[in-house]
């Protein structure tokens, strides 16, 4: 089983797409765009990199997929680029949760750190 | 065709970069992702399409190692194969089948009836081995395959050796009586054999696929093809006893040749990769056939073979002999990799999660 500390540090990416996910499930190009929202442009994966990561996140069970069979001709069924195959989602685990609450713990703990230190010199 | 289809056919093709089981998992999705991004950006500028492939050509060389490097690893993972510690026992039943002929070599010293009773015996030990094995894993333990390899030789090869168009074939070379036509007829019946055992394992391994009651087995030759090699392995045995029969002087030989075998099956079975598994298999293969080869060239001019050495020069006969192992060697070392075929099969998705309707 893999532990929360072997994780930490995230690398940006990953840090995003988990975050990405903490909203509910995503598609692959959702997640994308996602990622690119909530980094303000400053993280654009490309499609080899958002899927290795996540065959690596799979892989170490931080998320799971979903095999969504959409029914009707709905909206999503014309953005759905591949008709007849279903949609894969991708979703946290819990063990996905708890690294991503980890890393935000560890960010919020040194940003704190900075704030402290960096207020203390100006003040 | 438009230039976004015509991007997506490149894509699709430089997805074949990656890894087999990756590209089976994840092609498709990436596929219609880039597909998805770059309609996107269509419908932006110009340059937002180029900074869509811009971005997918920067990303692609890390992605493509990493994903190869992850299958790489995934295969040395412990527990994708049979990472089990080999018993002290099961790697000594292993290691009879080519000690076997060890010990008979070097105890011509003691009379006779030695050599029965010590066969007989280590016969029993492996026969107690194997049936403990079998019950405690409730398969056919891996150490128990070279044995598997011998047992199938010895019918196939009366069967081909003597089979009516073999034999017309022999008598033709024997009548042509040149140095040629020997050397052919080696490399035509060392073929025939080992295509032959090939072919028997090919079709035990399809019913094995076919056949419900025995899908544990073909599950188990797919995760690791080398067992078949290993199976394949223990036939050398049998080489080493028919090429050395009736030669004098080639206990020497004989001992360094099976050491060797043991060596390749002991560092096989403690070995837990396919890529090691497999040189283990043919470093051991290779230096026994080598080790006879040379042997044969030194002990020929020894043999007391008056009526053979009238019909072929002496000289004639131990490059003959010689190069005939070097044949055998040659089919053998094709007949060691011919299971890595079946790695070229494609393997069944790995099972999503879950399905639901949406």
């Amino acid at each position: 089983m893999t532990q929360v500390s072997e994780w930490l540090p995230l690398r940006e990416p990953t840090f995003f797409i988990l975050l990405g996910l903490a909203r509910g499930e995503k598609h692959g190009y959702a997640i994308m765009k996602d990622v690119d929202e909530l980094s303000r442009g400053r993280v654009r994966l490309s499609t080899s990199t958002l899927y290795e990561a996540l065959a690596r996140l799979l892989d170490r069970g931080l998320i799971e997929r979903l095999d969504v069979i959409e029914a009707g001709v709905g909206k999503r069924q014309a953005t759905q680029p591949r008709p007849g195959r279903p949609r894969k989602f991708y979703r946290l685990t819990r063990m996905g949760w708890r690294v991503l609450e980890a890393e935000t713990d560890r960010l919020q703990a040194l940003v704190f750190t900075a704030r402290r230190r960096l207020g203390g010199q100006t003040s | 065709m438009s230039v976004t289809r015509s991007l997506g056919v490149l894509y699709r093709l430089l997805l074949h970069l990656y890894p087999r089981r990756f590209r089976d998992e994840f092609a498709w999705e990436m596929e219609a992702v880039f597909e998805h991004a770059l309609a996107d950006a269509s419908g932006a500028r110009l340059w937002a399409v180029f900074a869509v492939i811009w971005r997918e050509l920067r990303g692609l060389p890390r992605a493509v190692i990493v994903a190869h490097l992850r299958e790489r690893r995934r295969v040395m993972e412990p527990g994708s194969m049979s990472a089990r510690p080999v018993p002290w026992w099961a790697m000594l039943a292993a290691l009879s089948l080519f000690a076997l002929p060890v010990l008979t070599a070097s105890l011509t010293i003691f009379p006779r009836p030695v050599e029965p009773f010590l066969f007989l015996s280590l016969l029993g030990f492996v026969f107690l081995a194997f049936a403990v094995d079998a019950v405690k894993t409730k398969r056919a333990p891996r150490w128990s395959l070279p044995y598997a390899g011998l047992l199938l030789i010895v019918p196939v090869s009366f069967l081909v050796r003597g089979s009516g168009p073999m034999a017309r074939l022999h008598g033709q070379v024997v009548r042509a009586g040149d140095e040629l036509s020997r050397y052919t007829w080696q490399a035509i019946g060392a073929g025939a054999l080992w295509l032959s055992l090939l072919a028997i394992l090919g079709l035990a391994v399809l019913l094995c696929a076919a056949l419900p009651p025995f899908r544990p087995v073909w599950r188990a030759i797919r995760r690791d093809w080398t067992g078949l090699s290993f199976l394949l392995y223990g036939t050398v045995v049998f080489v080493y006893f028919v090429d050395l029969n009736e030669y004098q002087h080639e206990g020497p030989y004989v001992v360094a040749g099976m050491l060797s075998l043991a060596l390749g099956a002991w560092t096989y079975l403690r070995s837990k990769t396919t890529r090691h598994r497999i040189l283990a298999l043919l470093s051991g293969m290779t230096l026994a056939m080598w080790i006879i080869a040379i042997g044969k060239w030194i002990i020929v001019p020894r043999q007391n073979w008056p009526v053979w050495f009238s019909w072929h020069a002496p000289e004639n006969e131990r490059w003959f002999e010689s190069l005939g192992e070097m044949i055998v060697w040659v089919w053998m070392v094709v007949a060691l990799l011919a299971p890595a075929l079946l790695s070229l099969l494609p393997r069944a998705q790995r099972p999503a999660s879950s399905t639901r309707l949406a």
